[in-house]
């Protein structure tokens, strides 16, 4: 079973091409434009990894991120940050939120790849 | 109104001890070490060495001569007493002349006129002449007569007996006469013999008379009224003539040539005396005079000197609080005017100075300000731009990498060069615009330190990594050295890339050369620092590239930038990233042989927690 991830991103082409390329590298794929609907399609889709960009209009990922945990009782499910470069301040933030990963934008797709199989991937699973 | 000058004086005095005592809560001003004690003091060592001088010349000088005048008056009145009792004795001796060389008193003596001494010696005539006491004897030393006016009786005493007939008194065969003082019993005597001749001196002699004259106290008054002195006979000359109230002595001899009286003048010594009094009266005024012109001068110093020194200070206070106030009006000495003169003018010079300086200042700090907020602009602005810039760069790359995807999987090789030579420039541009980005926020103070225990041997071999490919590229054989690589306490991820940006330039600027990345401790200030070296063979830097090297947007050659590519900014941010770290960055080159870029930083950021510290060791 492929792995589900949940993109939230605002800005749309962004969002597009990354979801056209982790679409085509095997991933099921579902997006949202802003944290609130990010909050909406995890409840109704339970993805098992979260990619969430932390400055997002309407709601931001830091809180969406502590919605989506408070609703689900499953601890396996994994967070990720996509952060504007190089905000030092941010990561600790973002590691005291309980995110499990944290990467800078621009992103670097090998680096994305590279965690989402770190956290979801056959390794993760037989490490838990 | 103008005062009598003593009154003002007074009244001077009375304000100006009460204004220093209300001024500086002490009653005194002789207490601390004022202008007017200091002269005071000069004034009183200089009377008192005065006083001195004037006290050793009247003791050297003026006092001996006192003494010596006394002494020679003495001298004078003794002579002259002793003159006198001289002539006493000298009349006895001429009466007794008289009665000898008389052919009467010859004859009686032969055995004529018995009736001579009766006649002639009767107690008045002998009262008339003043003699006490007259004995005749013949050449045998047979008294033929003797009177003694004491109870005027005929015969003498035995005490005039004694004297007259005294071996002192009996004539020698050549001897004429004889006479001089005598003692007897505790009195004085005139005796006088004389050996009786005949008027023209013919013949032999005829025994002789013995006239006697008590020396009594009418004696002495009579002596004392002629020498105009108080006189005083005392029979042993031996002892020592210490009272006070003798002022001279002589001693006398009697017939015997014996010093058996003396004679003391008595009587103070007056002009001694009146000299040490006049000596001393003369001292206490000059004394009175010193202290009195002492006063004097401690009003007038008052008056003149310091009175006019505080009012300047009051000036000068007066002035520097702002105040308004107008020395020239006080009654000050020109000198003391014209210093406060000079200190208005120095005062005003400095008000117009200190205003043009705040004029100067505000300038100066408004310009700043304008800077600063200019440059907060700036900085603004680059940030914001970058951030903009950024997302659609990232989406161009993003969509530029699934483009060479496809390409890639339909086997277009062209088309997957094509794309990334867009993958290239967006690289490129974004790597632009993150420094730029960094850069501003270095520079509006926003970059935090991110702090982690470092092994900075794996950093430098990470970054060869990183480099390797661009190495080969140049052909340039890159080689890592670590010696004894400390582990460091600090922000990785910015000193790795500081590193980079000097390997990559290292690289760029150098083709089948050698790059050589060297990691070694150092020691700086006591502390702990590590240094990271990078050595290249390359082209050089000119000493005049030099200067502008780690200024933002300035390779060393504008035309480097499309020879070699690079941002410019590569550099800056170097510099900037390792001070914000506490450390530095310097760099050695010559010119076509090649250049050294040198890294340094403390092991240990500044205030780091010894936990930290202790993890990194």
């Amino acid at each position: 079973m492929s792995i589900k991830i949940l993109l939230a991103e605002d800005h749309d082409s962004n969002r597009a091409v990354l979801k056209r390329r982790l679409e085509r590298k095997g991933y099921a794929v579902v997006d949202a434009e802003n944290g609130a609907v990010a909050v909406e399609r995890f409840k109704e889709q339970a993805p098992d990894i979260v990619l969430l960009d932390i400055s997002m209009p309407v709601m931001d990922g830091l809180e969406a991120q502590r919605i989506m945990r408070d609703a689900s009782a499953n601890p396996a499910i994994r967070y990720v940050a996509l952060t504007a470069h190089a905000m030092a301040e941010m990561r600790a933030q973002c590691e005291a939120a309980g995110f499990d990963a944290f990467l800078t934008k621009p992103i670097e797709f090998d680096d994305l790849i590279e965690v989402i199989e770190r956290l979801c991937g056959a390794n993760a699973d037989a490490a838990a | 109104m103008r005062l009598r000058f003593v009154d003002e004086l007074f009244v001077y005095t009375v304000l100006s001890v009460g204004r220093l005592a209300v001024r500086e809560g002490e009653l005194s001003v002789f207490k601390r070490d004022t202008l007017l004690r200091r002269l005071l003091l000069s004034y009183s060592a200089l009377s008192l060495f005065l006083l001195g001088v004037l006290v050793l010349g009247l003791w050297c000088l003026i006092w001996p001569n006192f003494t010596r005048i006394e002494k020679e008056e003495s001298l004078r009145r003794v002579e002259a007493a002793s003159r006198i009792v001289h002539a006493e004795a000298a009349r006895v001796t001429e009466l007794a002349n008289t009665y000898a060389v008389w052919d009467e008193a010859y004859r009686y003596m032969g055995g004529g006129n018995p009736k001579f001494p009766a006649e002639n010696f009767s107690a008045s005539a002998l009262a008339q002449i003043d003699i006490d006491a007259v004995v005749l004897q013949n050449g045998a030393g047979k008294i033929l007569f003797a009177y003694d006016s004491a109870g005027g009786k005929t015969g003498l005493t035995d005490l005039e007996r004694s004297i007259s007939t005294a071996p002192g008194l009996r004539l020698a065969a050549d001897e004429d006469a004889k006479s001089g003082l005598m003692i007897g019993d505790g009195q004085v005597f005139f005796a006088s013999t004389r050996r009786i001749v005949h008027t023209d001196g013919t013949g032999p002699s005829n025994g002789s008379i013995v006239f006697l004259r008590r020396i009594d106290s009418d004696v002495m008054a009579r002596i004392s009224a002629l020498a105009n002195v108080e006189l005083k006979l005392r029979l042993d000359p031996a002892a020592p003539a210490r009272a006070d109230h003798i002022r001279g002595s002589a001693r006398l001899e009697d017939v015997f040539g014996r010093p058996v009286i003396r004679v003391d003048i008595l009587g103070q010594k007056e002009i001694a005396d009146l000299g040490a009094v006049s000596l001393l009266v003369f001292l206490a005024f000059v004394v009175l005079a010193w202290c009195g012109t002492g006063v004097a001068l401690a009003l007038f110093l008052g008056r003149d000197v310091v009175g006019p020194v505080f009012a300047l200070r009051d000036h000068v206070a007066a002035r520097q609080s702002g105040a308004t106030s107008h020395f020239h009006k006080t009654r000050s000495p020109e000198e003391v005017r014209a210093l406060a003169q000079t200190f208005d003018a120095t005062f005003s010079q400095l008000e117009a100075e200190m205003a043009r300086h705040r004029d100067l200042v505000n300038e100066a700090q408004s310009a700043r300000a304008a800077a600063e907020t200019a440059n907060a602009a700036k900085t603004r602005f680059l940030a914001n731009m970058s951030h903009e810039l950024r997302t659609p760069l990232s989406s161009i790359k993003s969509y530029a990498e699934l483009l060479r995807d496809v390409a890639e999987e339909d086997g277009r090789t062209q088309d997957v060069a094509d794309v990334g030579e867009i993958i290239t420039a967006s690289r490129h541009l974004l790597g632009l615009v993150n420094s730029i980005l960094d850069l501003s926020k270095v520079e509006a103070g926003k970059m935090t330190l991110d702090y982690s225990s470092v092994d900075l041997g794996e950093l430098a071999r990470n970054v060869a990594t990183l480099v390797t490919p661009l190495a080969e590229e140049n052909a340039d054989t890159l080689i890592v050295q670590v010696a004894d690589a400390p582990s460091c306490v600090t922000d990785e991820q910015k000193l790795r890339q500081c590193l980079l940006n000097l390997a990559a330039n290292a690289i760029k600027f150098t083709s089948n050369g050698e790059v050589r990345i060297s990691v070694a401790p150092m020691t700086r200030n006591g502390a702990d620092w590590f240094c990271l070296e990078v050595q290249d063979t390359g082209i050089g830097i000119s000493a005049e590239a030099m200067q502008r090297l780690f200024k933002p947007f300035s390779q060393a050659d504008e035309t480097t930038t499309r020879k070699f590519g690079g941002t410019g900014l590569g550099l800056a941010l170097t510099k900037q990233l390792i001070e914000a770290m506490g450390g530095y960055v310097e760099m050695e080159s010559v010119e076509g042989a090649g250049s050294t870029f040198r890294l340094a930083a403390p092991c240990a950021p500044a205030g780091a927690a010894p936990a930290l510290l202790g993890e990194a060791a």
